[in-house]
């Protein structure tokens, strides 16, 4: 959740300007490959620490402007996850 | 007596033991979910989306009498969300609820996106954790480890795991650590558990019906010492312990080949750290409530 595209790259949300990489992941290689395999797409980023959300677009200029010192994308959370409440008999 | 039940919720997370003294007279409880229960009261609502207060996903509602049947006594408020939940949505639910001043505040919303808590969910439960306890569901995603994710990652967080009422920890139960190395969940809570809802039988199942214990009991010491860290911190502490079942397969989200997840064994071993599977173990309701007040009468001395 906290790498971003431009064009045909992705790139470190936490560390622009660098390419997201197992090498520069601000969370280890091992954990880069367990945090690509769970990438997910969105349409809105946060633009942080402000806590002020953008599009994709706008993210990319404002980290490179340093308006934002880093970037996550948008989440939708799930009332109850998985399982839930069922009727029994 | 029956399998399974509320009952037997009640006396593992040894509620039974301190109901008769605390009802919940004074509590405050505010619940963001589906929506509230038909037939039991909520002192006040807020509905975030443009169906009626009332619930129709069998979830909300669940909580909201879940809340009520352990404390009956309690002001129970509501914030009514959409599912699913945008994260802009859940942080203006959450500033909501905290105009109701509440002690604690139920969370039983959860998402399998990894963090380190420095993502806007889990830095706003961060805020509110400051004033009320704010219990977190950690979700469905077990037994793979780093299934736990925003915003039950967050810091400040109680973050609630499922157990069975036979106080062996729930499979589904989602397990830390998070991406940051930090242990979760906090404790465990009850969960596959069959009650009576609205005049009929359910079983409740997954990690948002543990929730509402954990909750309950916070909001109970939360009006005793009046500290939302201390008040996390007394839970976890007076939490009982339970064993790991015999060693499983390591299984991780999003890692699937064997020789990865040595390596990352190697170099990160807080992976193994056993409280990423139940935390500080099951909630102990009497003995939350006496460390509470055993704290509250040794100040009152100083």
């Amino acid at each position: 959740m906290f790498r971003i595209r431009n064009g045909s790259r992705y790139h470190c949300g936490k560390r622009y300007p660098l390419a997201c990489s197992p090498e520069i992941c601000p969370f280890g290689s091992s954990l880069w490959r367990i945090l690509v395999n769970r990438d997910f797409k969105a349409e809105r980023f946060w633009l942080m620490p402000g806590m002020r959300q953008a599009t994709r677009e706008e993210a990319w200029r404002a980290l490179r402007s340093s308006e934002a010192e880093y970037v996550v994308k948008a989440v939708s959370f799930r009332v109850g996850g998985r399982r839930g409440a069922k009727h029994a008999g | 007596m029956a399998r399974n039940t509320l009952d037997e919720a009640l006396s593992i997370t040894r509620f039974l033991e301190v109901m008769n003294e605390e009802s919940g007279d004074g509590c405050r409880i505010a619940i963001i979910d589906s929506g509230a229960a038909k037939n039991i009261p909520a002192t006040d609502t807020i509905n975030l989306t443009t169906k009626s207060i009332i619930d129709t996903e069998k979830h909300g509602s669940a909580i909201h009498a879940l809340i009520h049947k352990i404390l009956p006594e309690a002001e129970i408020y509501l914030v009514k969300v959409p599912d699913p939940v945008p994260d802009n949505v859940l942080i203006t639910a959450l500033s909501e609820a905290m105009r109701f001043k509440p002690h604690a505040i139920n969370l039983s919303i959860t998402s399998e996106a990894p963090s380190d808590g420095t993502d806007p969910s889990s830095i706003y439960v961060d805020h509110t954790a400051q004033r009320s306890v704010v219990a977190v569901a950690a979700g469905n995603g077990g037994p793979k480890l780093m299934s736990v994710g925003t915003p039950a990652v967050a810091r400040e967080a109680l973050t609630v795991g499922g157990c069975t009422v036979s106080a062996h920890l729930w499979r589904g139960s989602s397990r830390g650590p998070t991406l940051d190395g930090r242990w979760k969940p906090n404790v465990l809570a009850p969960t596959n558990f069959t009650t009576r809802i609205e005049g009929g039988s359910m079983t409740l199942m997954g990690t948002s019906f543990a929730t509402p214990f954990a909750t309950a009991l916070a909001a109970i010491v939360m009006k005793k010492v009046g500290d939302a860290y201390a008040c996390r911190r007394m839970i976890e502490l007076s939490a009982n312990p339970i064993p790991l079942s015999a060693a499983e397969n390591i299984i991780l989200q999003g890692l699937r080949k064997a020789s990865l997840i040595r390596r990352l064994l190697e170099t990160w071993p807080r992976l193994t750290d056993p409280r990423n599977h139940t935390g500080m173990g099951v909630i102990d309701a009497a003995s939350t409530v006496k460390l509470a007040a055993r704290l509250r009468t040794s100040l009152a001395h100083h």
